[in-house]
């Protein structure tokens, strides 16, 4: 072991300057030790990915569990209620008249309920696209349901599977958002399932908000709008200031434009901001921006 | 770890009638071989944040090399025992052929070839305790000093850099470096320790 090994962790995790670096990697070449400790550190890396991606995993079955039984929770109290009135049961009685009238605007209110806490096929569905691992696409939508950390999908067609399994079993559940008005969550649905004439049309429905200029920037960046999605990304920082999701979309559209320099600025906006998972994608983004605008110190032979 | 269910881009193993990923052919090495189906997208995103930071930040070469190592993982794919962990078989071969590339690299620029000896195309095998499983590792992560199991839940799990730690638990970068080097050596050290203690597994 020699001096040079002391640098192989600081060189794993990527944190040597230019010049350490390429002295590490030639004692790499050498250095079966090395070798070693680095395949030991990286499995130890996947080791932890492993952990990390199976508690998300959990943490997500227990979230959709909660909300299913939260969308059940009225449907359940009225059956308890069912018996009681049952037991009563008796024409003659004036206090079976009150107490139908009474239990008919109990049913009324708790249907009424039900409608607008979520019907259980639009608890299955934002479970289903809530439950993947991974997200289909790189800008980052605001809408409560779809805002949370998930990593980039790199598999192709990810986003295609999608679409097909909207379009096969979920036409009853988008019915049901859209009869109820939830416009801003269906917009995002059909954002996710690349049907972007219908996400434009509810999203066009849906009262202006913050939120909802950062997902119709996201419409325009899925689009290849990029002038678009910058404005809608700044309209929607003049109603919040520091938003993170739309500081993510202009800057993802200012790289699609070749402005470096001012995507890097951004993404290290959004890394400032300490979010879970977003902040350090944002910073390996900026770190990856910042790397193509300085020049190549090691030219490169042809492959 | 659990493979997912079929999908395009999976690769599965190869059956009489051929496979989905695989055009069947009578040459092909993974006729008649039991092999344990993984998805190559599904890995993709973390191959390549570690591929950058061994490329410190070099996209295309990150690129390259992540597509090398998925090209070599295909090829030996049937030489993948049941139950082995391909998240650190992968990272294996990663690393291989990192090395590969730093000697082709030197070869190019004019080293004479003795000094610059080419790696054999084998794969090798992941460490031997990359096989245990999720609720091992999670025990062995208890196992350690909460200072230690903190800093590396912090750049492991988090992938926050050694200055982000350093500034948000207040000690010098380089502590946070030690904390993690040591909670590595020790967690090796752990798993190794566990692994005797399960039976039926053997020396690599």
């Amino acid at each position: 072991v020699t001096s040079a090994c002391d640098n192989l962790h600081p060189f794993a995790d990527g944190q040597l300057d230019q010049a350490a670096h390429g002295h590490f990697e030639q004692h790499l070449a050498e250095c079966d030790d090395c070798a070693r400790g680095l395949t030991d550190i990286l499995v130890l890396g996947a080791l932890a990915d492993q952990v990390r991606d199976d508690e998300a995993r959990e943490t997500q079955r227990t979230q959709t569990r909660e909300e299913i039984a939260i969308a059940d929770l009225p449907r359940k109290s009225w059956w308890r209620r069912r018996p009681r009135w049952r037991w009563h049961f008796s024409w003659t009685d004036w206090r079976v008249w009150s107490g139908g009238l009474g239990a008919g605007v109990v049913a009324l209110g708790l249907l009424l309920l039900a409608r607008t806490a979520g019907s259980p096929p639009d608890a299955f569905l934002i479970a289903e696209l809530q439950g993947r691992p991974y997200r289909a696409t790189e800008a980052r939508l605001a809408v409560a349901a779809f805002s949370g950390y998930r990593p980039l999908s790199g598999e192709r067609g990810a986003e295609q599977r999608l679409v097909d399994s909207m379009t096969t079993m979920r036409q009853q559940a988008l019915a049901s958002l859209e009869r109820e008005r939830r416009y801003h969550l269906l917009g995002a649905v059909y954002l996710l399932g690349q049907q972007y004439g219908r996400a434009a049309r509810v999203l066009s429905l849906t009262p202006d908000s913050p939120e909802v200029w950062n997902d119709r920037a996201v419409l325009a960046y899925q689009q290849g709008q990029m002038q678009d999605a910058i404005a809608h990304a700044e309209r929607a920082l003049a109603l919040a200031p520091g938003q993170g999701a739309a500081l993510w979309n202009r800057a993802l559209a200012l790289e699609a434009l070749g402005r470096y320099a001012d995507a890097a600025r951004g993404f290290e906006d959004c890394a400032a901001r300490n979010e879970f998972g977003w902040s350090a994608e944002a910073a390996l983004r900026a770190s990856v921006l910042r790397a193509r605008l300085s020049p190549r110190e090691v030219p490169r032979g042809p492959r | 770890m659990t493979p997912t269910a079929s999908r395009n881009s999976q690769l599965e193993g190869a059956e009489p009638g051929g496979s989905p990923g695989v055009p069947a052919s009578p040459a092909s090495p993974l006729e008649g071989a039991s092999i344990q189906p993984f998805d190559v997208g599904h890995y993709t995103t973390e191959l390549k944040r570690r591929a950058l930071l061994l490329t410190r930040g070099d996209a295309s070469r990150a690129s390259d090399l992540v597509q090398d190592t998925f090209e070599r993982a295909l090829r030996n794919v049937h030489r993948l025992a049941p139950q082995s962990n391909i998240r650190a078989w992968l990272y294996t071969i990663m690393v291989r052929l990192f090395r590969d590339t730093v000697r082709k690299d030197r070869v190019r620029r004019g080293c004479s070839y003795d000094d610059c000896v080419l790696t054999a195309p084998e794969v090798e095998s992941p460490p031997r305790w990359s096989a245990l499983g999720t609720s091992q590792i999670r025990s062995a992560l208890q196992q350690l000093k909460p200072v230690l199991r903190d800093t590396f839940e912090r750049r492991e799990f988090h992938h926050l850099s050694y200055q982000q730690i350093s500034s948000e638990l207040g000690v010098p970068v380089a502590t946070v470096g030690t904390r993690i080097s040591r909670a590595r050596e020790q967690l090796r050290e752990i798993l190794l320790s566990e692994l005797d203690r399960v039976p039926g597994r053997e020396e690599r």
